[in-house]
């Protein structure tokens, strides 16, 4: 008799874990869903953009203008076009590999993973954020922490944690994405779960025909320094030749 | 009193004249090994911390507020007027200065790139400071006369030159920022390779003229550290005190030590310091123990002489003078026997070299000479003996009241 209750309990506790493990993986492939579609919204198939950079520190700020073309989740080149100093340097990035390119130099310097972490280009933004578009896709595990509500009536907050493999040095990323797919807020925790930084979307409108982050701004949350993108023109889906994302093609006006 | 109990307690040590050379030899035993180990440690933490600041930080550093602990790049100061480096430079045991600029980078040649240290130095004087100079092993270092000519050379460290598969007459690129957050990109010929031994040193950092780091950082007249050598280890709180009544009036300034510089290397010197006074406190315990037993002994065995001599009329405070002068006569000669045979070691040691066997591997990780050349200082040769001579005296208590507690009538008897 005991037995047989004992296989009852047995076969009902593991019916009640399966069905949680189930439920979580669904939960968890919702986060994951919802993050790729923000960042497919973000980059298109295909875009190319011109934006306006502006760099502030408390004791000066500097403006700089670059163009951006962006191919499927793995592949980014930005090349400056201003100020005159910094025309014509580029980046390139191309899965986990970074490239930059200056032209006082002509040389191409390949960013080893030990330095993605430093600005890039003197801004509040590394060359770990440019590199990790489809990253944040891959290499973290992801969960609805806040579902649209009463007061938030059209945001979805995804906790995004990094894989013990990621090549990253945050403890935590969140993502407040918005039922149009823009993501409004990004914000950035080391591994003691502080808030280090945050991107957030301060004008979101139309641009290229898809509603847009047309400006969005780093913050330093320690030194409250920021850098701010403001877009200028998009193109989404448009079409690129062979050799755009190439190490040569860093190099071409 | 004094002369007869000194006269008795002397002539007492031949009583038992075996015992008495024990005693004496356990007690400058004890002495000579506290003089000699104390000697050869403080001469070892000494030596580390003299080649471990030798290659790049030096003893003392003056730099920007806000500038230590990450290097903060926008922390930087003018160059110090004339006269308050002048008075800086008069200050005793104050051997060298030299003002650095430093700056975190990208290092490239060829396919490969690495990241690391970017740091401006001043041919002449950085010299004086840091041993890197001095161990060039291909190329040459900054050429002293013609600063000009170091413009746009640099010297490497030799692990980062097998890094990067470069030697000396080719091209590497620098990428880094300068102060208005603006890239600096930069083409450098390497003029040098040198090698420290120490990984940190020879796999991350390149040297280039001062002038120039001013000139490609938009930097000019600035600079992130005034690095300092003391004449020795000692001296260097004494330094950094006089340079802080200097700079009393430029409170953006702060002054920090090797200590500060690395932690790790104090932490470590603290440790071994706990550990081997824990060897010590034993060893001055059981030689504690030991005088104590054998004065307690010689005054047991003694308790009817001491009956006799009050029953006749020597007082009982002359009976304990003569105990304390006995014990005090075979401590005082230990220490001082212990205490000379002790120097005279460190100083056959201090031309020889003392080696830890099997030393060498960990010698070498840790960037330490596996042969120590000791010295004595003041404290090293008085400290020990000190202690030994109080623990003897603190020994002596016990005995020296036994002759109040005899009753005359009954020692006889028994």
């Amino acid at each position: 008799m005991n037995s047989r209750y004992m296989i009852i309990f047995c076969l009902f506790f593991l019916f009640v874990t399966n069905l949680s493990a189930e439920s979580s993986e669904v939960k968890d492939n919702q986060a994951k869903d919802l993050v790729t579609k923000a960042v497919e919204h973000w980059r298109g198939k295909s875009s190319y953009m011109v934006a306006k950079m502006l760099v502030w520190r408390p004791d000066h700020e500097r403006t700089l203008e670059f163009s951006a073309k962006t191919r499927g989740r793995e592949e980014s080149i930005v090349k400056f076009t201003a100020p005159a100093k910094d025309a014509g340097n580029a980046t390139l990035m191309k899965k986990e590999d970074v490239w930059s390119y200056s032209t006082k130099t002509n040389r191409i310097i390949k960013i080893p993973p030990s330095m993605k972490g430093q600005s890039w280009m003197g801004s509040d933004f590394s060359y770990q954020d440019l590199a990790k578009d489809a990253e944040i896709i891959y290499q973290y595990d992801h969960k609805i922490i806040v579902r649209p509500n009463e007061s938030n009536a059209n945001t979805t907050t995804v906790e995004s944690i990094p894989l013990d493999s990621a090549p990253v040095p945050w403890g935590k990323e969140e993502l407040d994405i918005r039922s149009d797919l823009v993501i409004s807020s990004h914000r950035y925790y080391d591994q003691d779960m502080k808030l280090i930084k945050t991107l957030k979307a301060t004008k979101i409108d139309f641009i290229g025909g898809r509603i847009y982050p047309v400006t969005a701004r780093m913050t330093n949350e320690e030194t409250k320094s920021w850098t701010e993108i403001d877009y200028l023109k998009a193109e989404f889906d448009t079409q690129f030749g062979e050799n755009e994302f190439t190490t040569t093609a860093l190099q071409k006006d | 009193m004094i002369i007869p109990a000194l006269s008795l307690g002397y002539r007492n040590l031949y009583r038992n004249i075996k015992r008495s050379i024990i005693t004496f030899v356990a007690i400058a035993f004890a002495t000579m090994s506290l003089v000699f180990f104390i000697s050869l440690q403080n001469s070892a933490y000494d030596t580390s911390i003299g080649i471990s600041t030798a290659v790049l930080y030096g003893n003392i550093q003056v730099q920007q507020n806000g500038f230590f602990p990450d290097s903060n790049f926008n922390k930087s100061f003018q160059t110090l007027e004339p006269e308050i480096l002048k008075k800086i430079k008069s200050i005793p045991d104050l051997q060298a200065l030299t003002y650095r600029l430093e700056a975190f980078g990208i290092f490239a040649a060829k396919e490969k790139s690495v990241g690391g240290k970017i740091i401006g130095v001043s041919a002449g004087t950085e010299k004086t400071v840091s041993t890197v100079p001095g161990v060039i092993n291909k190329g040459a270092y900054f050429s002293v006369e013609d600063s000009l000519s170091n413009k746009g050379k640099a010297i490497i460290g030799s692990s980062l030159a097998h890094s990067l598969e470069i030697n000396v007459g080719d091209e590497i690129t620098l990428l880094s920022k300068d102060d208005s957050d603006s890239s600096v990109a930069e083409v450098l010929i390497v003029k040098g390779i040198f090698e420290t031994g120490l990984k940190e040193a020879d796999s991350n950092l390149i040297f280039i003229d001062i002038d120039y780091f001013r000139e490609i950082f938009l930097l000019p007249n600035k600079n992130h550290s005034l690095v300092i050598k003391t004449n020795s280890i000692e001296a260097v709180k004494r330094v950094k005190n006089e340079i802080s009544a200097i700079l009393s009036n430029v409170p953006e300034l702060k002054i920090i030590t090797w200590k500060d510089l690395m932690p790790g290397l104090d932490q470590a010197i603290k440790l071994d310091v706990a550990i081997s006074s824990l060897f010590y406190s034993t060893l001055l315990l059981v030689i504690g123990f030991t005088l104590s037993n054998t004065f307690i002994m010689s005054v047991l065995e003694r308790k009817k002489e001491f009956a006799v001599l009050n029953a006749i009329g020597t007082s009982k405070g002359l009976l304990s003078l003569m105990l304390i002068f006995e014990g005090l006569i075979l401590i005082i000669s230990g220490v001082i026997i212990g205490t000379i045979l002790g120097c005279i070691l460190i100083l056959y040691f201090s031309k020889t070299g003392f080696m830890i066997p099997g030393s060498e591997e960990v010698a070498k990780k840790l960037n330490i000479n596996s042969v120590v050349y000791p010295w004595i200082t003041f404290k090293s040769a008085t400290l020990g003996p000190t202690i030994v001579f109080l623990i003897g005296c603190i020994s002596l208590y016990l005995p020296s009241r036994a002759p109040y507690k005899i009753k005359s009538v009954e020692g006889i008897k028994n």
